[in-house]
């Protein structure tokens, strides 16, 4: 189901929450909502789904405007943050209820309890809870309800996934497991998905596509990849990455970067003029450039991250394990091209 | 249109049609029986005089069928506009109902005697003072209102602070440590909740009896069992509470060097002191209104606190005023109102604090 | 410590059931010693000292002295007429009034839950019955059910219905009886009902929303399941409560000139029996013996209860 939302705008009282969002959602894939909290992900996802109201703007799902429809009307899953499941139901009741309401696409009437049984017992294998389905939420894991709320969204068959940071809850191995499974469902299922995160790793892990949003407004939309190599300004570059992009304000001019201090950066390029300078962390490659002082290092098994300072600046950098450093140390390092970015000083848009 | 819909639309037919027959009928009066006028039948004289109660019921009967008429046609806003309405306006005739008499309380003290019986509206017609007059009477100069009012004090206010103490106190002991036969006293302190007041009432008057406490001035019956956590609901509610309470500040206040009773008083006091307000307020508001009690442990008139007070006030002349009855039991309950108007969202808190365990 | 200083006892620390660290203190019994000497004083030897008078045959009030040992009094008791009227006009509130008091508040409840502004006022206004004491409240239910001139008759005379002897006719007096419970018990139990509402989580009528459900159906498969420990909660305490009728009877239906419930006793119910035959006719043992009756009927509908719950109850 190909989903359009046009000048898609949420007001509360004075403040925008979403402003005239404008996005297409191809059927099939599986895009993150990714921004820090409160630039507006989650009341998309709930406008999406319904219950929130529109203020101005449409939603399409497919060729229908469902803008002014209610949930119910949707054919949508929605899998909430804390699950939502219902407590005094068994798991198996949990996945059955949807179907309880709705009528058989196939045959038009209502399920039969045999149809129940199949359709909870193809959806509960799906997410590998089969073992589970005679317990109450109560008894289960973060994960295992996790699985469930996931089956009870997908066992309508809906032509939408929704999900509220599905993995927030989750400890930080669990976390990685998930979202794999997330993945994995999304796969087998089809299914559009839309999910909101504020990790940028889950997102870039999973998602066909990143929707990176700032206080209501879309930053950038890009595959995972793209966005991390080309970001549109200096927002989306220090959203990804970790560890964060390294800021410096430099002074360009005949082919040659200064920074403040009149240090020269190893790095040439033909723009001019003061700008300020985004270097990737793995952008620093030992050579012959700049000599300097380590004042911090952390080990991390496949490498380490050191830090350093240039005209009081401090950067961070990665380094290869191969040999280990220790602050005080002093390396000579020089930079890769095609992981610094020109962004503008006052707006923060990219211009190299 | 659905099967019940279409029932009940007949159904409102049928009963509007009843009421608009009944009022056509016509019952002469004695007189004109004399001069040869017939009855009607059984049937409709029945019919008449119910006409107001079959076109009511017919009106609501078809209101609700438009209403879901209505309803399914419009549009969301509509719809939500529409149920919020008919909610409010329920909630609001609940309210009515609920507050209804005390209003009247209200406007009968400023009403006269016989207005009091002849007019239904709230608002007196010609407004006197005259009850609230009537209700400084003091008989024979043993008790007034003033002074049933400071009785009741008398004993409402100590019994509050020793029943919130001791229940805490209590509640301590039951929810923090383990010692042997703990199960089985909590199970029969539990079971007390269960126990009708009044059984024991027999075996506890006659050893108050014995022990001198019946009309005491110092309404002893009264004070001397709150000492002793004898209001199981409060300790059970305490340690409803404490239970959320982490024991780790216990753990904590013990390295920093507090003993068992500082650690209560010094931590979890300060805790648990929305539990022991909404307990205190409880206390205060069931105390004031205990008839029982004083009934059986107050017997001077000079000692009477207010709920017995408005009990002699209805007595103790013959054709007694029911403007100064009103005037008394509102004077009686203006504490009590004051202070649950104040602390209103306490005693929520309190209520629902028992509340959290099934 | 300094050394010389009395060692203190060093609780003994266990582990809880939770794996939580508790202590084990024999001075836990000193805090709760002096409560529980009381506790045994006024509340178990007055239970035993209950059963032993109901045994008695004869007592003598102001000497306090009983005589005879055997099952007069019960026989005395369970032949009383008047003993039955008491049982069953508490039946009928129990089997009438109770119910009735539930379902509106659970309702009312309900309708205060959805609605979003107001809700405070509307609770506190709900609740000011409970805040007034019974015996304020009675005297004007006293008027308002007077036969000729009380509000109530004159409304139900707007709709042709006959005026009814509420207060003095005494096939009556029971449902007047009831109309004030059921005002009386409203307050406290819309309270409970709408703390258990708020409860559930939110969230969990907006998953119903995108499983297609109903409003209806939200209602009996998801709001009133999850409510049911609320409610069995709330239907036990009431069970109780109102067997215990004592106050409403006094406010509306005696006088100091007659300590009778009502012409010939016919609003009384068990626990004014109780008082009654105590207090104002002196045959403690007769009391005695109703009161020991009660405390086993009381007994068994909170344990015929306690089992129901269990089976109904969806706990989670």
């Amino acid at each position: 189901m190909k989903i359009v939302l046009k000048d898609l705008t949420k007001r509360f009282d004075d403040a925008v929450a979403v402003d005239r969002l404008n996005l297409t959602f191809e059927d099939g894939e599986l895009t993150g909502l990714l921004g820090p909290s409160g630039c507006g992900k989650s009341t998309t996802l709930y406008m999406l789904a319904g219950l929130e109201n529109v203020t101005e703007g449409e939603i399409w799902f497919g060729e229908q405007n469902v803008t002014a429809a209610m949930p119910e009307e949707r054919n949508i899953g929605l899998v909430f943050q804390n699950y939502a499941l219902y407590p005094h139901m068994t798991v198996a009741d949990n996945i059955a209820f949807p179907l309880t309401n709705i009528r058989n696409p196939a045959t038009g009437k209502r399920y039969t309890r045999e149809e129940i049984r199949e359709e909870v017992q193809r959806t509960a294998k799906l997410v590998q809870i089969e073992e589970y389905l005679r317990r109450k939420p109560g008894q289960l894991s973060g994960g295992q309800q996790q699985r469930v709320a996931i089956a009870r969204a997908l066992v309508k068959k809906p032509k939408v996934l929704l999900l509220d940071e599905p993995l927030s809850n989750l400890d930080a191995r669990l976390r990685i497991e998930m979202r794999q499974e997330i993945r994995r469902i999304q796969q087998e299922t089809k299914v559009t998905t839309i999910f909101v995160t504020h990790d940028q790793e889950e997102a870039m892990s999973i998602t066909d596509r990143i929707v990176l949003m700032k206080k209501g407004v879309v930053q950038q939309i890009a595959p995972a990849h793209e966005m991390y190599m080309n970001p549109c300004n200096e927002f989306v570059a220090s959203f990804l990455g970790n560890p964060m992009i390294s800021y410096l304000s430099v002074r360009a001019g005949e082919g040659r970067i200064a920074l403040e201090d009149g240090t020269s950066l190893p790095l040439e390029t033909g723009l001019s003029g003061s700008y300020r300078l985004g270097i990737r962390p793995e952008a620093w490659v030992p050579g012959d450039g700049l000599r300097v002082t380590l004042t911090r290092v952390e080990q991390r098994g496949q490498d380490q991250i050191i830090e350093f300072a240039l005209a009081g600046q401090k950067i961070k950098a990665i380094a290869d394990a191969a040999t280990v450093l220790r602050a005080g140390d002093s390396i000579s390092l020089t930079l890769r091209e095609n992981r610094c970015y020109f962004f503008d000083e006052k707006t923060g848009a990219r211009v190299r | 249109m659905s099967i019940a819909m279409i029932v009940f639309l007949v159904l409102s037919i049928v009963l509007l049609s009843m009421g608009i027959y009944g009022g056509t009928v016509q019952i002469p009066d004695a007189a004109a029986v004399e001069a040869g006028a017939t009855m009607p039948g059984a049937f409709a004289q029945s019919v008449a005089q119910l006409r107001n109660f079959y076109l009511m019921l017919g009106a609501l009967v078809l209101f609700i069928v438009v209403y879901r008429f209505l309803f399914k046609r419009a549009n969301l806003k509509v719809q939500h506009l529409m149920s919020t309405t008919i909610r409010y306006v329920i909630l609001i005739g609940v309210g009515v109902f609920m507050v209804y008499p005390l209003l009247w309380m209200v406007s009968a003290t400023f009403k006269d005697n016989n207005e009091i019986f002849s007019t239904l509206s709230l608002i007196p017609s010609r407004p006197t003072l005259d009850g609230y007059r009537a209700a400084m009477n003091d008989y024979g100069g043993d008790i007034n209102i003033w002074r049933a009012m400071l009785n009741t004090y008398k004993y409402v206010l100590p019994r509050v602070l020793f029943t919130v103490i001791s229940s805490t106190i209590t509640a301590y002991g039951f929810g923090r440590f383990r010692f042997r036969g703990r199960n089985a006293l909590f199970a029969l302190l539990m079971a007390t909740l269960f126990l009708p007041q009044v059984v024991l009432n027999i075996p506890q008057f006659l050893m108050y009896r014995k022990f001198g406490w019946v009309d005491s001035p110092y309404y002893l019956a009264l004070i001397v069992p709150s000492l002793f956590a004898q209001e199981t609901y409060f300790v059970y509610m305490l340690i409803q509470f404490m239970r959320n309470i982490p024991r780790e500040l216990d753990e904590a206040a013990k390295i920093d060097g507090c003993n068992i009773m500082q650690t209560l008083v010094l931590v979890l006091v300060p805790m648990l002191w929305p539990a022991m307000v909404s307990a205190g307020l409880f206390q205060f508001m069931w105390s004031s209104n205990d008839f029982m009690g004083p009934l059986l442990y107050v017997n001077s008139p000079a000692r009477y606190p207010a709920t017995l007070f408005v009990r002699m006030s209805m007595d103790a002349d013959t054709g007694f005023s029911w403007n100064r009855v009103m005037a008394v039991s509102l004077i009686s309950i203006v504490p009590s109102l004051v202070v649950f108007f104040l602390a209103q969202s306490q005693f929520m808190d309190g209520v629902t604090a028992g509340a959290v365990k099934g | 410590m300094k050394t010389g200083e009395k060692k203190k006892r060093k609780p003994r620390l266990l582990t809880g059931k939770n794996g939580e660290l508790l202590v084990a203190s024999p001075k836990a019994w000193l805090y709760l010693l002096p409560p529980l000497i009381i506790f045994v004083l006024f509340v178990f030897y007055p239970m035993l000292a209950v059963l032993r008078t109901a045994f008695y045959e004869k007592y003598v009030y102001i000497i306090s002295k009983g005589t005879g040992f055997g099952l007069a009094s019960f026989k005395y008791v369970l032949g009383d007429k008047t003993f039955w009227l008491a049982c069953k006009n508490t039946g009928i509130l129990i089997l009438v009034a109770l119910p009735a008091t539930v379902i509106l508040s659970l309702a009312i409840a309900l309708m205060l839950n959805s609605i979003k502004q107001l809700q405070g006022l509307f609770q506190t206004l709900f609740f000011t019955p409970y805040v007034t004491s019974t015996v304020a409240i009675g005297t004007v239910f006293y008027t308002l059910f007077h036969s000729q001139h009380g509000y109530i008759n004159y409304f139900l005379g707007l709709f042709g219905i006959d005026p009814v002897a509420w207060l003095t006719d005494s096939s009556k007096v029971i449902w007047a009886l009831c109309i004030f419970c059921i005002w009386n018990g409203l307050a406290f139990k819309i309270v409970l009902f709408l703390a258990g509402l708020q409860k559930i989580d939110k969230k969990v009528y907006q998953a119903a929303k995108i499983d297609c459900a109903k409003p209806g159906k939200t209602l009996f498969r998801i709001t009133l399941p999850l409510l049911s420990p609320t409610f069995f909660m709330v239907i036990i305490v009431s069970v109780i409560y109102v067997a215990r009728t004592y106050n409403e009877v006094f406010a509306l239906f005696t006088s100091v000139n007659s300590q009778t419930a009502g012409s010939g006793n016919c609003a009384i119910t068990i626990a004014y029996y109780i008082y009654y035959y105590f207090f104002v006719r002196g045959e403690v043992n007769y009391a005695a013996a109703a009161a020991v009756l009660f405390l086993i009927v009381i007994m068994s509908l909170t344990i015929l209860q306690r089992v129901i719950s269990r089976k109904f109850v969806h706990y989670y």
